[in-house]
């Protein structure tokens, strides 16, 4: 790849953000456990090179290794890390597959609670760059047209080559309301803004429904349907995208290939839905990837 | 969440308000009556306009404060020849100064630099000098309320979907129900104010929290007509409705503008620092919260505080009692030093008793501290009695705070014992009594952050300990709780340096309790010199004074607590002790033990016999017979506070006060000699002034 003086410019931000991080205050405390760092122990996470630099900052040692990233992936279809009965029942999905981040155990269940419930909005950079490695990962399966070494790696340099948009799932206005905010719009501009790739607003909810966390699967199912809209700005947009898309280099495809957000995958019912709805009325080739933070 | 403002007149004055139900206001204004309880408000208004849109709550405080000194402002400049806007003149003068307050308001939020000299009030904006034209597209803006016989102009719709936020009968549509069922509902809401304002009193909680409390005491009915019953509750001016962070009144009159008026959590007093902002869905902007309390639930700027007043009915009950000082102390079986303080602390409680005067919402409240400085196993509990009594019997509430959630727990019988006529609550994290109201309250230090003024007499126990020692949170909680006049009472072993040295200049009142309850001088501990722990474990070798020492100790019967400086030390350290010991009763316990409860209970009841630990049972542990070795007493984590706690868990008991306690260390430091020298000090004030048993009963020349 050329390095244009154009490219240069634009990784003048990166760089700046890069360089006032080193200067940003941080917290002396694990913002998770609340226990002071332990400077000899980060240290030696260091060598986590997929850690960005902040994860490492305020998380401490002890909080960081117990993190149980998803590597191994046993369903190629839903990322788990087990083989899953949901993909063997239903094998047809309107989405591509889904990758998380991490398996959802109890730590990982405190954390998300104590962002998503109790509100502790600090803790959305961390989750947004846990999603890095998987993303990251997950371009790289992209079934490519050459599928030559060469490729891969340039695939790594810049993933944002291969996705057209990334899109989140959305909450309701009541819930909105309640909440402040909505955890995977946090988590979806995070990535987007990482990896410079438009973040579109295309999908609403409908209806209020019940949480979800108070549901059986047989419910989760059921109510999922007819559950979120379309919004007219978010089909516009993937209309310029489409006819934007094929001026990238890297793809042959005409789909337009969009990147879907949520917290947590647990029985899928939620992205499928949404997926559904975004092929129905987009009007375009979707090409739907799924991307939580984790799978429980 | 959002509120509307509105402009009420009064008496040709016009008044600016906040709402989150403004039907309750127009109610509460132009007719005032609530069915059989009569008319609530004294002071009807005239004419009234709502402001249609909806501001984030903050900005919607920040519009009243602004109309407050615009219109002090103006009422100085003309200096009393106020003239009287009358009829439509006077209130779009008033509309005009709503809207530029409402402007500025949000300039403020959004932290825009001033460009012009012209001050706000002065200039009326681009929006609104465009409206100034039409007096039509002034009044669109808002809901005119007029008073009976008037129709309300342009409101209609309006109405109706406000009707939807009512409280029971009132959803119901007014036309089709009649009067009867209308006036029902102002009576279930006006009953369902009275009752919570009087659960919500010195109580300072968050929407959320407010919800919970309006379920448990008035049922689901209140609680789904929250927003009407806690606007109606503060019309009547028993609660105070207002971000949970907002901007405090005050601070520095020479800063920059936007310093002046820097936001602090109105719960737990954190400043700027400690605020985190984030884009809000609630409110619609950026919107700071607490990251400080946040395990409290989350206060941020556009969330609901609302403060309950104390009505004055409680504070300015006369003083009941009949009896002099002496003979109230008499029944609670004191001995003569506990008495003696008890005697000094009960005169400081009742020389100044509340007064019954209006107090200012804003205005600081200055407690008053006691600080009763008693030796480990002492007797505070028992002292602490007759203060409680004394406020009981003046009709006042009492609240004992600690800083450890084990230490409510194990005073809650004992304190329901002593009073068993007084209702007691007890709060902590997960407690079942979280919204009951009692005369006598016991709670962690936490649990402060959710009263305001709430108290008569404050005494905060073990104030040295974690986590209340250094957490300016908590300090700044206890402050809050107390009503304003009200005595604290600090209690400690071992106060903090500072409070020790205010105490000596005379600027802080105390009193000492130099002796234990049963007349023993505390044990003076043996210093010995020792290896360290690591080398010991890592030798596998336990000095040989030691083991004698500890063998002693195990064949006069008594228990064993072995402090070690690690959490990490404490298992092999146990190890090492069963094998060298030749004693299988030998257990090791830290804060990351999930038995450590069964684990005191079994030493407690002499299972274990030698129990190795860390600081975590430094205090409130009370074992009969025991003795007491700290290891690496050099150590950089045991201070003099903490050493003679540790010391004080010797000797505890009438039947064996002679319990020993030995420091054992490579080194002697002045953390040490310290607490051997604070431990003399306080044997030697106790020989002095007698309170030690003579030593022909038993008692030691020591």
């Amino acid at each position: 790849m050329k390095a244009s003086p154009l490219s240069w410019l634009q990784r003048l931000p990166a760089a700046f953000a890069t360089a006032a991080q080193l200067l940003a205050p941080r917290s002396a405390v694990c913002l998770l456990c609340g226990k002071p760092h332990d400077s000899a122990r980060s240290a030696a996470t260091a060598g986590q090179a997929k850690l960005t630099f902040q994860l490492r900052q305020s998380l401490c040692g002890a909080c960081l290794s117990a993190i149980p990233w998803l590597t191994r992936i046993a369903c190629s279809r839903c990322g788990r890390g087990i083989p899953c009965d949901d993909c063997i029942r239903s094998p047809q999905r309107t989405f591509v597959c889904n990758r998380s981040a991490v398996r959802y155990n109890p730590a990982m269940k405190a954390m998300l609670a104590l962002y998503k419930y109790r509100g502790n909005e600090q803790l959305a950079p961390l989750l947004g760059d846990m999603l890095f490695p998987v993303f990251e990962a997950m371009t790289a399966e992209l079934p490519l047209e050459v599928s030559t070494a060469a490729k891969r790696k340039a695939a790594m340099r810049n993933p944002a080559d291969y996705w057209d948009a990334i899109t989140y799932v959305p909450v309701s206005t009541e819930r909105a309301r309640e909440r402040g905010f909505n955890q995977a719009e946090q988590l979806a501009s995070h990535l987007a803004a990482h990896y410079r790739l438009p973040l579109v607003h295309v999908l609403l909810r409908a209806r209020h429904s019940e949480k979800q966390s108070f549901k059986s699967r047989s419910e989760r199912m059921r109510d999922t349907k007819a559950l979120f809209s379309f919004n007219e700005v978010g089909l516009n947009t993937i209309r310029i995208l489409s006819s934007a898309s094929s001026e990238k280099s890297h793809k042959v495809s005409e789909f337009i290939r969009i990147l879907l957000i949520d917290d947590i995958y647990t029985t899928g019912s939620t992205a499928e839905a949404c997926a559904q709805v975004l092929k129905q009325q987009a009007q375009a080739p979707l090409e739907i990837y799924v991307l939580t933070w984790a799978r429980s | 969440m959002k509120a509307q403002v509105y402009i009420v007149e009064l008496g040709g004055e016009w008044e600016a308000r906040l709402t989150i139900n403004s039907e309750v206001d127009k109610h509460y204004w132009l007719v005032g009556s609530y069915g059989h309880y009569g008319n609530l408000n004294g002071k009807l208004a005239g004419t009234g306009w709502l402001m249609k849109e909806e501001l984030p709550l903050g900005d919607a405080c920040r519009v009243v404060e602004l109309w407050g000194t615009a219109s002090k402002r103006s009422r100085e400049n003309e200096q009393g020849s106020r003239p009287a806007y009358a009829g439509d003149k006077g209130l779009l003068q008033a509309i005009r100064l709503l809207l530029a307050c409402s402007e500025e308001a949000r300039r403020e939020a959004a932290n825009v630099v001033e460009t012009t000299n012209q001050r706000w009030w002065q200039r009326s904006g681009p929006r609104l000098r465009e409206l100034e034209t039409s007096k039509e597209s002034l009044l669109s803006l808002g809901e005119l309320w007029l008073t009976q016989g008037h129709k309300a102009r342009g409101g209609s719709r309006r109405e109706d979907q406000l009707a939807g936020h009512m409280p029971g009968g009132m959803r119901a549509n007014r036309e089709e129900a009649g009067d009867q069922q209308f006036d029902r509902g102002l009576e279930e809401l006006a009953a369902w104010t009275l009752l919570a304002a009087d659960v919500m009193q010195g109580r300072a909680l968050l929407r959320s929290e407010a919800h919970a409390l309006l379920l448990r005491a008035a049922g689901p009915g209140a609680a789904a007509g929250w927003s009407g019953v806690l606007q109606l509750a503060a019309l009547l001016g028993r609660v105070r409705l207002g971000g949970s962070v907002a901007a405090g009144a005050g601070g520095r009159p020479d800063a920059w503008r936007r310093r002046r008026r820097e936001r602090r959590c109105q719960r737990c007093g954190s400043g700027e620092a400690l605020l985190h902002r984030t884009a809000c869905a609630a409110c619609g902007r950026e919107c700071a919260y607490c990251t400080a309390c946040i395990g409290m639930g989350r206060s941020r700027e556009c969330e609901l505080l609302v403060t309950g007043q104390r009505s004055l009915q409680v504070e300015s009950r006369p003083p009941v009692l009949q009896s002099s000082v002496e003979q109230r102390l008499v029944k609670w079986g004191l001995s003569p030093a506990q008495s003696a303080a008890a005697a000094k602390a009960l005169n400081f409680v009742e020389e100044q008793a509340p007064k019954p005067v209006q107090t200012n919402w804003d205005e600081a409240s200055v407690a008053r501290d006691f600080l009763l400085w008693a030796v480990t196993g002492a007797g505070k509990t028992e002292m602490i009695f007759p203060l409680v009594e004394s406020v009981l019997l003046r009709g006042g509430r009492a609240l004992i705070a600690t800083p450890r959630r084990d230490v409510v727990i194990e005073l809650d019988p004992r304190i329901r014992k002593a009073f068993p006529d007084a209702s007691v609550v007890t709060l902590y994290g997960g407690s079942e009594q979280r919204w009951e109201s009692g005369d006598i309250t016991l709670a962690t230090t936490h649990q402060l952050l959710r009263f305001y003024r709430g108290f008569d007499l404050v005494i905060v126990d073990e104030l040295d300990a974690f986590p209340f020692v250094g957490d300016k949170i908590l300090h700044y909680a206890a402050d809050k709780s107390c009503a304003p006049g009200a005595a604290r009472l600090l209690l400690s072993a071992t106060p903090p340096s500072e409070l020790q040295r205010a105490a000596r200049r005379g600027k802080l009142q105390h009193a000492r309790v130099p002796v234990r309850y049963h007349r023993h001088p505390l044990p003076v501990p043996k210093l010995y010199q020792t290896p360290t722990v690591l080398q010991m474990l890592q030798q596998r070798k336990l000095p040989v004074k030691l083991q004698a020492a500890m063998l002693g100790s195990l064949k006069r019967g008594a228990q064993l607590f072995v402090f070690v400086q690690k959490i990490a030390q404490t298992e092999p350290m146990a190890a090492m002790l069963r094998n060298r010991l030749q004693h299988s009763f030998v257990e090791a316990t830290s804060s990351q033990d999930a038995e450590r409860t069964d684990k005191v209970k079994r030493f407690r009841s002499r299972e274990i016999r030698v129990l190795v630990t860390t600081t975590i049972l430094e205090r409130g542990v009370t074992i009969p017979k025991s003795d007491v070795y700290i290891l690496d007493a050099d150590g950089g984590l045991f201070d003099e506070a903490s050493l003679v706690q540790m010391a004080g868990r010797a000797g505890r008991s009438a039947d064996d006060p002679f319990g020993q306690v030995y420091f054992c260390s490579r080194e002697r430091n002045r953390a040490q000699l310290s607490a051997v020298r604070h431990i003399q000090t306080m044997n030697r004030m106790a020989r002095k002034q007698g309170f030690l048993l003579p030593t022909s009963k038993g008692g030691s020349a020591k």
